[in-house]
């Protein structure tokens, strides 16, 4: 958590300018996925705050949280700049909402949950939030099922570039824990981003060596995890892919 | 001052009931408890492990 907190209060801004989280297109299809009916929404572990912008004209409020207070200052600033007067922020962990039961109509957690020591908790909590009837969209990087070597490589591959990463979950452990956690799962997509490799190694300032082991692990990938990286390109212009879920899941009435 | 329809659902971390807050000059205060949070900037911190106890005077009632 501690991890976390200090990686995000360094590299803040950047991810107030990252093209990967404030892709105008992609949130717009992430509000027509959620259909949002008006009430209020959380936004778990916000960051930047770019998915509650999305969503604060289709909610009566949106309640920004996260665990990195940098964080928080920017989406203040930022929805007073965007004339959002129902963002409001508050700091607490994904693992316990410090919010009354059924008090909110949806929650967004949005790349996010690779970072969370107890995703399970964390679903918990949702749940509870939530009114009969609610919303869940998560949007998060996925592992690579039916591979577990290709899978825990990936996170290594992920660690070395941010300290604080903890667990890139696979599309089926998703489903199941948001159906554990007792809501229905009615969409489900698995998607994929290319990214620059140079700019997203930027994005957490990753110096050497880890830089340049990161770098040997895309290059040299092989199987399953090449098959998921898909490594193209090199120097600046070298590139790959990580893939995504975007789920939705209902509360029962 | 922290706005009215955050503070109307926010919670106290120590507490199992989930009760509410409410404001005291800089800080939230917790209804059963008595512990308080801070509000920094105007953003109120709930973690745990940042609760301050409650002011001498005040019954602090454990958390429920």
């Amino acid at each position: 958590m501690e991890d976390a907190r200090l990686q995000f209060g360094r590299e803040a801004e950047k991810y107030l300018a990252s093209t990967t989280h404030s892709d105008a297109a992609e949130l717009g299809y992430l509000v027509r996925f959620a259909a949002p009916k008006g009430g209020p929404v959380l936004d778990v572990a916000t960051g930047a705050g770019h998915t509650a912008y999305a969503f604060a004209p289709y909610a009566s409020r949106v309640v920004a949280t996260d665990l990195t207070p940098e964080m928080l200052a920017i989406v203040e600033r930022e929805a007073a700049q965007r004339s959002l007067g129902n963002v409001a922020t508050a700091l607490m962990p994904a693992e316990s909402l410090e919010v009354a039961d059924e008090s909110f109509e949806g929650v967004t957690c949005r790349l996010a949950p690779h970072h969370f020591h107890d995703v399970v908790a964390f679903l918990r909590e949702v749940f509870r939030v939530l009114r009969p009837g609610g919303w869940f969209l998560l949007v998060d990087t996925v592992g690579i099922d039916g591979d577990a070597r290709a899978d825990a490589d990936l996170d290594r591959f992920e660690r070395l570039r941010d300290p604080s990463h903890v667990r890139n979950y696979t599309p089926e452990a998703w489903r199941s824990m948001i159906e554990a956690a007792g809501l229905r799962v009615e969409r489900f997509e698995v998607g994929s981003r290319t990214q620059n490799f140079e700019s997203w190694l930027d994005r957490m300032s990753v110096g050497e060596p880890a830089r340049s082991e990161v770098r040997d692990i895309l290059v040299n990938s092989a199987g399953a995890l090449r098959d998921y990286l898909v490594p193209k390109g090199d120097g600046s212009g070298l590139g790959f892919t990580l893939r995504h879920v975007i789920a939705l899941g209902r509360k029962p009435d | 001052m922290i706005d009215p329809g955050l503070l109307e659902v926010l919670a106290c971390p120590r507490c199992e009931s989930r009760p509410p807050l409410r404001e005291e000059g800089e800080e939230l205060v917790c209804t059963v408890c008595n512990y308080r949070y801070r509000v920094v900037d105007g953003i109120p911190h709930l973690l745990v492990e940042e609760a301050i106890p409650p002011k001498e005077g005040q019954s602090g009632q454990g958390s429920d």
